[in-house]
């Protein structure tokens, strides 16, 4: 599978690849280029890696090996990483996003769903038509992680309780392949969102009425996934000095919150690399770059497991360090990549209340 | 010569509060129409006072970003709340230039940016966030009183955003937004996948709920936010949408008390696609005929027929918001510094184009 989509991106190579060569200050953007460069270079390997990875599921889950579902959440789990950020197009439609990942869970929907499929052992785990149907709180990688990471059960598929959460997983497993291959699928074919992305402006595109259009909707995508981890993945955890609150975590159960943020700002910066890197002028592509590379080191280094971080004085001001990092990255992409684009970010077009 | 009338007004306040000497009006602030709050070209933060000719006719520092100012029925104060999630609230007296007094959300609470008097002026409403809970608030102050807090009630959902009051009825109309927020989280949305938007009626004495009005379950992510009332009680109110942003959702919506649903008005699907899923201020007119609806993000306002419930026209104004009524008509302003006049005819004129970058809303007095 893999190969063959390399191959297929090789042979589209010369109609994607980035521009190598920083482009002339003032020449205005190709915006179309850099929207077929996103979705092909970016958003559809992303989403390939998303059904990889959730597919991959369906196997250790069929007999409940819980070590090889734990290698493979995380897998799927990192691919979920790759591509949270595009905040637009199929992935927005019939609560996919949540039902793939529902987080933040601030009043602990999650838990209360499963315990009330679990305690009455609801047969609609064995109906993929029926579990779709089920509240997105039970659905999805959160669940999934919660099934098996969690103190107390995680991972428990012993006796009667055991075999029917192993029909819960399998179920999960199966809805979430299910979910990431409609997402995917909703990308391609004819008049699929590449297609919408790349005919902004056309007549027949009833979506993007201008080629700017889909680069705004990029550049909402990224500052919304940098305010995501500065105010959800770092800001709520913190809490307050005297008050941590290392369970509002993402994903704290399986200790991957920290490898969440790095894997996320990856993504952003692949986005960037790939689509508009080469139609920023060599000063501010530079100042970018120097952004996304500080932020990425302050993920990489930031004390282990965030969990711990947030509650131990020593420690905190890395986490600190870090939700400073990811907000001057946005600074910067504001400041220098929206006027490079020439996307305007009004005051209170960006105030949002 | 100027700082002796201040302090002499002071003086005259400070009698004032005694109950004594006639009182300070709208009058005495240069007799302004509007109040908005904006940047001012130096990167500071103001209120000001504009005429009906959109002309500025005073402004006065804030120590931070305004949203919106609930304005005195009668005396020339203006309360600006510290933008959501601050816990702060300035009553500034227009005709001196000064902050008549200081009040904070109680433990635990924080504004979200309006709130409304009474007609009599003694009382001020605030929305309000009880955080930790999730609860929205309506507190309710003692305006008499240097804005003493007196008591409060539940808004009847999340996220109460604004809140008129019909004199008329003796009524709160509470647009609770749905959307759960955390300051820990700065303005970081935390319940989109469970969000229950709704407009609540209460009874402005007792908070009684007297109904809630939530949209269909399609449209339950779509936010309800700001809001605009007509003499005859008729309640507008401008939505947000949570959901993706492509989708031309409707971002307006009409109802009237006892209703059993609300009323969506929607521009045709490419035209709607304009307003980018967001709704920043809603107005009806001065003689009630249409109906504003700006959107910053789009760079676009619709003017609507608020009896139709159709388009009639659709106006490119760059990072548009503010919007209130005129004598018959609408104006707008932008973060531009732009004012400008909607006539009944749907003609659009620039009355001002100021150095400040108008915030949010528009107040009419």
């Amino acid at each position: 599978m893999r190969m063959l989509l390399a191959a297929l991106l090789l042979a589209a190579a010369p109609f994607l690849a980035p521009a190598l060569a920083p482009k002339q200050a003032n020449a205005a953007p190709d915006y179309r280029a850099i929207a077929e460069r996103a979705a092909g270079l970016h958003i559809a390997p992303a989403y390939e890696r998303l059904v990889e990875a959730t597919a991959a599921l369906e196997a250790p889950a069929g007999d409940c090996d819980a070590e090889a579902l734990r290698v493979g959440f995380h897998a799927a789990y990192d691919a979920w990483m790759g591509a949270q950020h595009i905040a637009f197009g199929p992935v927005e439609a019939d609560s996919h996003r949540f039902a793939i990942a529902f987080w933040p869970d601030t009043r602990g929907f999650v838990d209360k769903s499963l315990d009330r499929l679990i305690a009455a052992r609801d047969p609609v785990v064995g109906d993929a038509e029926g579990f779709a149907k089920v509240s997105v709180a039970a659905r999805g990688l959160t669940a999934l992680e919660t099934l098996l990471f969690d103190e107390d059960h995680g991972a428990d598929f012993s006796g009667e309780e055991g075999a029917y959460r192993c029909r819960l997983v399998q179920a999960i497993a199966r809805d979430l392949a299910h979910t990431s291959a409609a997402v995917l699928e909703g990308w391609r074919g004819d008049r699929g969102y590449s297609w919408v992305m790349a005919s902004a402006g056309a007549p027949e595109n009833r979506v993007y009425l201008a080629p700017k259009e889909p680069i705004r909707a990029l550049f909402t995508s990224m500052d919304g996934a940098l305010r995501t981890i500065e105010d959800l993945r770092l800001g709520r955890p913190l809490g307050s000095e005297d008050r941590p609150r290392p369970r509002r975590a993402e994903t704290w159960r399986s200790g991957r919150s920290l490898r969440n943020i790095e894997l996320s700002i990856a993504a952003l910066r692949d986005l960037y690399d790939k689509a508009f890197a080469g139609a920023v002028p060599q000063a501010e592509g530079e100042e970018i770059e120097a952004g996304f590379d500080h932020a990425a080191r302050l993920a990489a280094e930031a004390p282990r497991p965030l969990l711990e971080a947030v509650a131990a004085p020593e420690k905190r001001a890395a986490i600190e360090a870090l939700r400073k990092g990811v907000h001057r990255l946005n600074e910067t992409l504001r400041k220098r990549l929206a006027p490079a684009m020439d996307v305007t970010l009004g005051f209170n077009a960006q105030d949002g209340d | 010569m100027r700082a002796d009338r201040r302090s002499f007004l002071r003086a005259a306040l400070a009698v004032t509060a005694s109950g004594a000497a006639p009182r300070l009006s709208w009058a005495d602030a240069g007799a302004p129409s509007y109040l908005a709050a904006g940047q001012t070209p130096s990167g500071g933060y103001a209120l000001s006072g504009l005429t009906a000719a959109g002309e500025t006719c005073f402004t006065l520092p804030l120590p931070g970003r305004g949203h919106a100012a609930a304005a005195h029925p009668f005396r020339p104060l203006a309360v600006a709340f510290a933008r959501r999630p601050g816990c702060f609230a300035l009553v500034v007296d227009c005709a001196l230039g000064a902050v008549a007094a200081r009040f904070e959300a109680p433990q635990g609470r924080h504004f979200y940016g309006h709130g409304a008097f009474d007609p009599e002026g003694a009382l001020l409403y605030t929305c309000e966030n009880a955080y930790e809970s999730g609860e929205g608030i309506v507190g309710v102050w003692d305006a008499a009183k240097s804005f003493e807090r007196i008591g409060e009630f539940p808004s009847g959902g999340v996220g109460p955003h604004e809140l008129l009051y019909d004199a008329a009825a003796r009524r709160l109309a509470v647009a609770n937004g749905g959307v759960r927020t955390h300051p820990d989280s700065g303005r970081a949305k935390l319940n989109l996948p469970e969000m229950r938007p709704n407009l609540a009626y209460l009874d402005a004495a007792s908070g009684e709920i007297l109904q809630v009005v939530e949209p269909p379950a399609e449209l339950r992510m779509n936010s309800i936010r700001h809001l605009a009332r007509r003499a005859d009680g008729l309640v507008a109110t401008a939505l947000q949408w949570q959901g993706d942003p492509e989708l031309a959702q409707p971002l307006l919506a009409t109802h009237r008390f006892g209703d059993e649903a609300l009323r969506f008005l929607c521009a045709p699907e490419l035209e709607q696609r304009r307003m980018r899923g967001y709704g920043g201020s809603v107005a009806f007119s001065g003689v009630g005929a249409r109906l504003a609806l700006t959107s910053p993000r789009g760079g676009r306002l619709h003017v609507f027929d608020a009896e139709s419930g159709a388009l009639l026209r659709a106006f490119d104004i760059e990072d548009v918001c503010g919007a209130a009524p005129d004598a018959n008509g609408l104006v707008v302003t932008d973060g531009g510094g732009g004012v400008t006049r909607i006539g009944h005819d749907l003609s659009a004129a620039v009355l001002a184009r100021r150095p400040t970058r108008w915030d949010n809303h528009l107040v009419a007095l």
